[in-house]
């Protein structure tokens, strides 16, 4: 930024200062503009809580009727006894998790060679992997829980997970993003003599984690709300149900609860944001730029 | 870069505890049966407060019949009736369910479930509510034991009542009509309505208690004509639509994106709905002061709709003798009776009628008044996609787009032409 | 080659899970699947009608209709969403206030379950007792008193579109952010030293440089509203009814939805034909889309 220099006419000490108040002002109202779609981005988790905290015949009325005790919706979602909520959660954690790690890792490694390589039948294969995703997801169902079933995953933590591992999204993903970084620090490593592992190790991987963590992110949500494939590869009885098919059960009873039907809502949501804000630092790296400043 | 040399440890860590996790939390070996013991997996789809009753009777029952075990599981609602038919797919079916009756014919028409009259169910027909166990019969054979019957009839607001000085509920569509208009108020006098006298659902099964009051037959005798454009289908639709154009006491709560009419009821939006015993708990619960009443009569009296259950046996079932036996036990009238008293609902066995107490529940009375003049849904096979093509005429001509007469006379046609022709 | 070895794990999985599936449907897309078909022995009690299911499909009104309404959400949802991404990347890259604050709040309704969110926006939607109305009345405006925005045929699909892309910006605007974080700044300097005002930098320097991730959105987004199904579930099913042509048709009602319900009838095969019908549809956009966006 210029300083106004001392000796300088008038006139230009005003114009500087008339550009710093419309800066000012542009700024401004940048801020609000961004505050209001803030708003209307955060209103439905508002909306749900103060839903989640009213009592039962009052919950779309515009009164301040809580429930009593406060939290009490909360609370006979989360301690309903015939509920192992905690283990539905659990088995959530852990299949969205896995899931969502090997499809990440799996993703990547696809998408190095198809964005940073050639090789034959490059670009015919991945438009194939394409129109798989152009299927939609229920026209899987029967097929992959017949596959399921015939290798005895049925009720199993790698059946809930295994079959969506192949995410062509992510592998598209990566590939777009992976394309964007420069091919110099590539170059540069070949000609170091490394090889491509070790590419695609230290340099590739640590420059696409925005993008790795995306995927991760996205794949975890993916199998943490997934409902219909975990309802289906899951007898009744099974150990490890997760929170969406639990949920499903309250919802039969609850079907017009909307209190307490904003309570599991809020309960299966607290872990991904507490993820997310976790895997924020992964998005957004400054130094990246840094480390490819010629 | 520093970033992730930073966390992969942590990452490894987590992955690890994910290996050690995954260790603990699997597998719960069952132990298995002795040779001699009959087991029957049952699955159902009851809400809370029903399954807990039910466990008890499954308890009562392998008492009386040692060697026995059932094994009941509960599936949500949401999706049960896919869960089945996976189910069956990889022969991983239950051996005894629960499932809606509109669901059977299916199971029927494609085998998948045992003709109970081989067991000697046709003798014991007479026992069940008419409309609860004709639901079970097709093609000359008895495919399941009904379980659960419903109905809805006209629940109402007290409080909006007393405050608008209506002292007894409608009994015929003409009263109705007057009532609902009182009872339409703007409250706080902003030029806009703050509380409708009635609301209600498009569906053709929630029309049925219109049709039903005025007579309409539904399907010719041959079962190859649509009847619903018929003077008396005509006038009973007409009713139905002019209670929101004409008359404006009905909110639009049929619209998409409305507030439903249980909501609505439940939150004092709405002072007058159609709903069935699955919700007396939940009003209660809710503290709404309300009553239940018989549907208004049309020209053909008072009737309403069939809803409710019935339990099957799948094909695969090893010992469907003894699934026969848990049927009929769970439906005796001592049983019915408990399950009855406990919670709040309608029996299906006629010899448990005289048991039933109506301290608790004096709606239950009304509603067990109201089944005997019930009418079942027509047997189409299938009846979803039936509700799909009459309810977009409905729709159509509720919003004003279609006249009564194109309406019915569309949704005839095209029932005619797409359900009632085996595909 | 190594490429092959990279790609191994990927393709094994691929094969298995998803390219079987696939073959099957084919198979199940000439067959049909009714209500006399033996589930316990499905495959083998099917009846091959060869191109039946795909003719009945194209004879239906129902779906041409479908096909209309999926490509006006399609049209809506797209640009939108890639270019509010985009330009809310290009705001959240300054150093402002709170830009941390911000970037959670803005991605955030993403991870809401559809089902969810469209719940919540029914009820701001609602006629008479919804949020929106009863703000819209205070200022006068009546128009949607009666039916709400869902229930009028001219507004229930902007409704929804509206809705499904604030709830989706979030995610544009991480990608583009990080893809924007990547150019390098020396780029931008040059630009400055030649004179260069914000707009130019924008058209000129950003967008090109995150034309990949340009791609994928418009790719990605044509096949997420072609399959759309979960958003008017929750949010209308495909109502409201309107008279089109003669034909009472749902203003909402997408091929999504069309194919959910068939589905749900257990008319697999039919609805397999359907699935490969959007697929050829799909492909021949996003190709067309692929082009497009390279040959600029």
């Amino acid at each position: 930024m210029k300083r106004a220099e001392p000796g300088l006419e008038e006139e230009e000490i005003n114009e500087s200062r008339l550009e710093e108040l419309k800066r000012r002002f542009r700024r401004g109202a940048l801020m609000v503009v961004l505050v209001i779609m803030a708003v209307a981005m955060l209103f439905p988790f508002f909306w749900m809580l103060w839903v989640a905290l009213k009592e039962e015949g009052h919950a779309f009325t515009f009164d301040f009727s809580w429930a009593k005790p406060l939290f009490s919706n909360f609370a006979s979602v989360w301690k309903n006894p015939d509920y192992p909520f905690g283990k539905f959660f659990l088995n959530s954690l852990v299949v969205a998790t896995a899931g969502g790690a090997v499809t990440a890792l799996m993703c990547s490694m696809g998408a190095y060679v198809f964005a940073k390589k050639d090789f034959a039948g490059k670009e015919p294969l991945f438009w194939t992997l394409l129109a798989t995703m152009m299927v939609p997801g229920m026209v899987y169902l029967v097929p992959q829980f017949a596959l399921v079933s015939t290798f005895r995953w049925v009720n199993t933590y790698q059946g809930m997970f295994v079959p969506h591992l192949a995410s062509v999204w992510g592998l598209f993903l990566l590939r777009q993003y992976m394309e964007t970084l420069p091919d110099s620090v590539i170059e540069q490593a070949k000609i170091d003599g490394a090889g491509d592992w070790r590419i695609f190790f230290t340099f590739v991987v640590p420059l696409s984690m925005p993008a790795i963590a995306t995927v991760f992110l996205i794949t975890f949500l993916f199998h943490w709300n997934n409902f219909l494939w975990q309802l289906v590869v899951n007898t009744p009885d099974s150990p490890l149900l997760t929170l969406p098919v639990g949920l499903a059960l309250f919802r039969g009873q609850y079907t017009t609860e909307w209190t307490k039907l904003m309570a599991a809502s809020a309960f299966s949501i607290v872990p991904i944001a507490i993820i997310f804000g976790f895997a924020q630092r992964f998005f957004i790296q400054g130094m990246t730029v840094g480390a490819l400043k010629e | 870069m520093l970033e992730f040399q930073k966390h992969k440890k942590k990452i490894a860590l987590l992955l690890v505890g994910m290996c050690v996790l995954i260790g603990c939390a699997k597998g719960e070996k069952k132990a298995s049966a002795p040779a001699e013991e009959i087991i029957l997996t049952i699955w159902e789809t009851y809400n809370e407060a029903e399954h807990k009753v039910f466990l008890k009777i499954a308890e009562e029952f392998m008492r009386r019949n040692p060697g026995v075990r059932l094994h009941v599981k509960r599936v949500p609602w949401e999706g049960h009736e896919m869960k089945y038919m996976t189910s069956m797919v990889t022969h991983t079916a239950p051996d005894i369910a629960r499932v809606d009756v509109a669901f059977v014919p299916r199971l029927v028409l494609s085998n998948s479930i045992i003709d109970l009259k081989q067991f000697g169910a046709d003798k014991i027909i007479h026992e069940y509510v008419p409309a609860a166990i004709n639901s079970n019969i097709l093609k000359g054979g008895i495919w399941g034991i009904p379980d659960q019957t419903t109905g809805v009839a006209l629940f109402y607001n007290k409080k909006h009542f007393m405050e608008a000085g209506i002292t007894v509920p409608p009994r015929n569509w003409d009263e109705f009509i007057q009532v609902a208009k009182k009872l339409t108020r703007d409250l706080d006098r902003d030029g806009r309505t703050d509380r409708f006298g009635f609301a209600m659902h498009n569906s053709l099964w929630w029309t049925f208690p219109f049709f039903n009051t005025f007579g309409v037959k539904f399907l010719s005798e041959d079962g190859t004509k649509c009847l619903l454009d018929s003077d008396e289908g005509v006038a009973a639709f007409q009713l139905k639509v002019d209670l929101y154009q004409k008359h404006r006491v009905e909110v639009g709560a049929w619209q998409a994106g409305a507030i439903d009419p249980d909501t609505g009821f439940k939150n004092g939006m709405y002072s007058m709905i159609f709903s069935g015993p699955w919700n007396v708990q939940q009003f209660k619960d809710a503290g709404v002061d309300f009553g239940v009443a018989l549907i208004p009569e049309g020209p053909r009296g008072t009737s309403t709709n069939v809803g409710g259950t019935n339990i099957v046996v799948f094909r695969e079932c090893k010992h469907p003798e003894m699934a026969y036996e848990f049927l009929r036990f769970l439906t005796s009238p001592e049983i019915q009776a408990k399950w009855c008293n406990t919670l709040g609902q309608i029996p299906v066995n006629l010899n448990a009628y005289p048991l039933v107490e109506f301290k608790e529940s004096p709606e239950l009375e009304v509603f067990m008044k109201q089944m005997t003049t019930a009418i079942a849904r027509p047997p189409v096979i299938e009846y979803s996609r039936l509700e799909e093509v009459v309810n977009a005429e409905m729709y159509a001509c509720l919003s004003g787009r279609k006249t009564v007469y194109q309406a019915l006379y569309d949704a005839s046609r095209r029932v005619e032409r797409e359900v009632l022709v085996e595909r | 080659m190594v490429s092959y070895v990279f790609l191994l794990p990927f393709l094994i999985v691929f094969g298995i899970f998803l390219a079987y599936p696939i073959f099957y449907s084919m198979w199940l897309s000439v067959n049909r699947v009714s209500w006399t078909t033996d589930l316990f022995n499905c495959f083998t009690t099917m009846k091959f009608v060869g191109f039946g299911n795909y003719l009945e499909l194209l004879q239906d009104p129902r779906f041409w209709w479908s096909l209309l309404m999926t490509f006006y959400y399609a049209a809506l949802c797209i640009p939108f969403s890639v270019l509010g991404s985009l330009l809310l990347a290009v705001v959240m890259n300054q150093k402002l206030q709170g830009v941390k604050f911000f970037r959670t709040a803005y991605f955030l309704p993403n991870v809401l379950d559809m089902l969810v969110v469209g719940i919540i926006w029914v009820f701001i939607y609602s006629p008479h007792y919804g949020i929106l109305d009863r703000f819209l009345s205070s200022l006068g405006i009546t128009y949607f008193s009666q039916t709400g925005i869902l229930g009028n045929p001219r507004t229930a699909m902007l409704g929804v579109a509206f809705a499904v892309v604030l709830k989706g910006l979030g995610f544009g605007m991480i990608l583009f952010l990080a893809a924007i974080q990547n150019i390098p700044t020396s780029v931008y300097e040059a630009a400055d030293i030649d004179g260069a005002n914000a707009g130019q930098k924008f058209w000129l320097i950003t967008l090109p440089l995150v034309k990949p991730i340009v791609l994928f959105l418009s790719i990605t987004g044509m096949i997420q509203a072609l399959n759309a199904f979960a958003e008017f579930f929750a949010m209308t099913s495909g109502r409201p009814y309107a008279v089109v042509g003669g034909v009472t048709q749902g203003m909402t009602r997408v091929t999504g939805y069309y194919l959910f319900e068939n589905w749900q009838t257990m008319r697999y095969g039919y609805t397999a034909a359907i699935s490969f019908v959007l697929l050829l549809v799909t492909l021949g956009i996003s190709y067309a889309n692929a082009r497009a966006l390279r040959t600029r």
